[in-house]
């Protein structure tokens, strides 16, 4: 008789399930407003008592964020979005593409090789854990001398940075799972360590190689106060965007929350796509399901 | 070996052996994240520290050029009212909303350890919040907390007469809103640590206690909670160390006002550095609070390590 033939999962009481309402309710409701709110038309906007099913979709909303003007009698101008999505999009990839590298080689130091000793891991940890903006001043310096400001790049490097911790700890997670004599086996056969890393144990981590880089592409795109600082005029990423377009023409409600909306689609998609990973890799590979 | 090789050995053949001293496994696998941490952390470091004895304004000329001050930034630091009441305020903000979040967390997670119907799809569900754009969380949430919007309706729809609390244009009120934003926002993250805690308990200690006729708030107390004192300790540890660094969320509401009532530390270094231009004052501000954290940090991730070790 083993253990595990007695576990009897019990089933969920009626407290559980006003539990999970309540829950559900105050969870959705902020989701359903925004939602609700990028497809309402300039009418519906500010009134008293609030509306909340707007009376009919007004996608136009979401089509002035990309031909922008004032087509639909908007107040003030819609700026056009297309150029953030995109700078979004270039810095995101490249900051998750350049960390997920960093992070990888140095999971492999640290996870096989036990390299960086006492030190390493927690300067690791504190670059986390420090507020981003104890650094912007020298970094806005050091941007100006290496003409790094408002450039990709420039972001691309910060971002990479300030991302490295999660890659490297969620990537060690990973490859400490692979056991160390499939390499070890290699190494007989001729390769050098590093080969056997890459040749070896890579392939086996692949799966965690992709949910890693998810999850920093769901950080960098979210980054907003490196943007805010390092970026001027030329770069111009969806958070930067979100608070000009709150604080220059705070009364364009519909467009706002529709740029909203366009901003957190693929940030839901890919959450979905590594939720088996998400403890591992927000706990920095501490906690492991 | 080595005669042998020797024959053959051109730059490739010389690089591969270098690759496999030690030295040069560290070159290759560590070097690039070193490289990177220097450049953004640790060289800027080191220039914070020049001028945070500087007087540097931008407008003022050239930063190398600045005037000496004589460690009298860091007198104004110390003597910095304004500042000193952000840092108490970040505290504060950290740990009400942490708190909260944690005990909202852990009640979830404990409902989401039995089984019901939909699990999966409403686990999905209940995570959403935290994948949000922080901005767009305080976009969202500084359009429900307008005085003539939905919070205020239905509040007062509940109690039955109308209320219009200015909530963003009022200190209190405005603080309690960001809260509720970042309460909002990061109740899964508690949620998704302790479902997972829970899900990796044993199952005979609990059956033991069941069979000695201990009740369910019995056995909660004084054998799951036990048992999850660790991970406990990681998720505030983490999500504490997170909170400290609130900057989107009231900045985007608040802006850091009414007046100053809800700047947090990152909102006044922000304000003193780059809105008003004062980047030597603004390096002694950024240098004393980095070292203030460091000082909570490197204790405080000590579990987080030990944990991986193991």
């Amino acid at each position: 008789m083993s253990a595990e033939e007695e576990v009897v999962v019990e089933k969920q009481g009626a407290v559980g399930w006003i539990v999970i309402i309540v829950g559900l309710v105050l969870t959705l409701f902020p989701i359903f407003w925004i939602l609700s709110t990028s497809l309402k038309s300039m009418g519906e906007w500010v009134t008293y008592p609030p509306i909340f099913i707007p009376e009919r979709a007004a996608v136009e909303n979401y089509v002035s964020l990309f031909i922008g003007a004032s087509q639909a009698g908007f107040i003030a101008r819609v700026p056009v979005v297309t150029r953030a999505i995109i700078d979004s999009a270039i810095c995101g990839v490249g900051g998750t593409a350049l960390s997920l590298i960093i992070g990888l080689l140095a999971a492999f130091g640290i996870s096989r090789h036990r390299m960086g000793g006492e030190f390493f891991p927690i300067f690791l940890l504190a670059a986390r854990m420090a507020p981003p903006i104890v650094a912007i001043v020298p970094l806005i310096v050091l941007y100006s001398i290496l003409g790094l400001v408002d450039t990709h790049i420039g972001l691309i490097l910060a971002y990479a940075c300030f991302t490295s911790p999660y890659s490297t700890w969620m990537m060690a997670s990973f490859i400490d799972e692979v056991p160390r004599e499939l390499e070890d086996s290699a190494q007989v056969d001729g390769l050098s360590a590093v080969e056997s890393h890459f040749k070896v144990t890579l392939p086996l981590v692949k799966g965690g190689v992709a949910a890693t880089a998810l999850f920093l592409f769901i950080l960098n795109w979210s980054e907003f106060i490196l943007a805010l600082c390092l970026s001027h005029v030329k770069i111009l990423t969806i958070p930067v965007q979100v608070r000009a377009f709150v604080w220059y023409s705070g009364m364009l409600y519909g467009p706002q929350s529709a740029l909203g909306v366009v901003a957190i689609i693929p940030l839901i998609i890919f959450s979905l796509l590594i939720q088996r990973y998400l403890v591992r890799g927000l706990t920095f590979g501490a906690i492991r399901k | 070996m080595g005669s042998i090789v020797t024959k053959d050995r051109t730059w490739r053949r010389r690089l591969s052996d270098f690759i496999d001293t030690s030295s040069g496994r560290f070159i290759i696998l560590h070097g690039p994240i070193y490289v990177i941490l220097y450049l953004i952390l640790l060289f800027p470091f080191l220039l914070e520290i020049f001028l945070s004895f500087s007087n540097w304004e931008p407008g003022r000329g050239e930063w190398w050029l600045a005037q000496f001050n004589y460690g009298l930034g860091f007198s104004m630091v110390f003597q910095d009212v304004r500042l000193w009441y952000s840092v108490g305020r970040t505290f504060l903000i950290s740990g009400v909303a942490v708190c909260v979040e944690f005990v909202l967390g852990l009640i979830g997670a404990m409902v989401f350890s039995r089984a019901f119907f939909g699990k999966r799809i409403l686990t999905s569900v209940f995570l959403i919040p935290m994948f949000f754009m922080p901005v767009v969380v305080a976009y969202n949430f500084w359009m429900m907390f307008q005085p003539q919007g939905p919070i205020n309706f239905l509040v007062g729809r509940i109690i039955g007469k109308d209320i219009i609390i200015p909530w963003l244009s009022e200190g209190g009120p405005a603080l309690a809103a960001i809260i509720v934003a970042d309460i909002w926002q990061w109740t899964p993250f508690m949620f998704l640590i302790m479902t997972s805690g829970i899900l990796a308990l044993p199952e005979n200690p609990i059956s033991a206690a069941k069979v000695l006729g201990a009740s369910e708030w019995q056995i909660f107390r004084y054998v799951k909670l036990p048992m999850l004192k660790n991970i406990i300790i990681i998720a505030f540890v983490i999500r504490f160390m997170e909170a400290l660094k609130l900057f989107d969320t009231a900045f985007i509401m608040t802006g850091g006002g009414p007046g100053f009532m809800t700047e947090t530390l990152s909102i006044y270094t922000y304000i003193v550095s780059i809105s008003n231009g004062r980047l030597g004052y603004g390096s002694s501000v950024a240098l004393v609070l980095l070292i203030l954290i460091l000082f909570i940090v490197t204790p405080a991730v000590r579990p987080i390590l030990r944990r991986r070790e193991v």
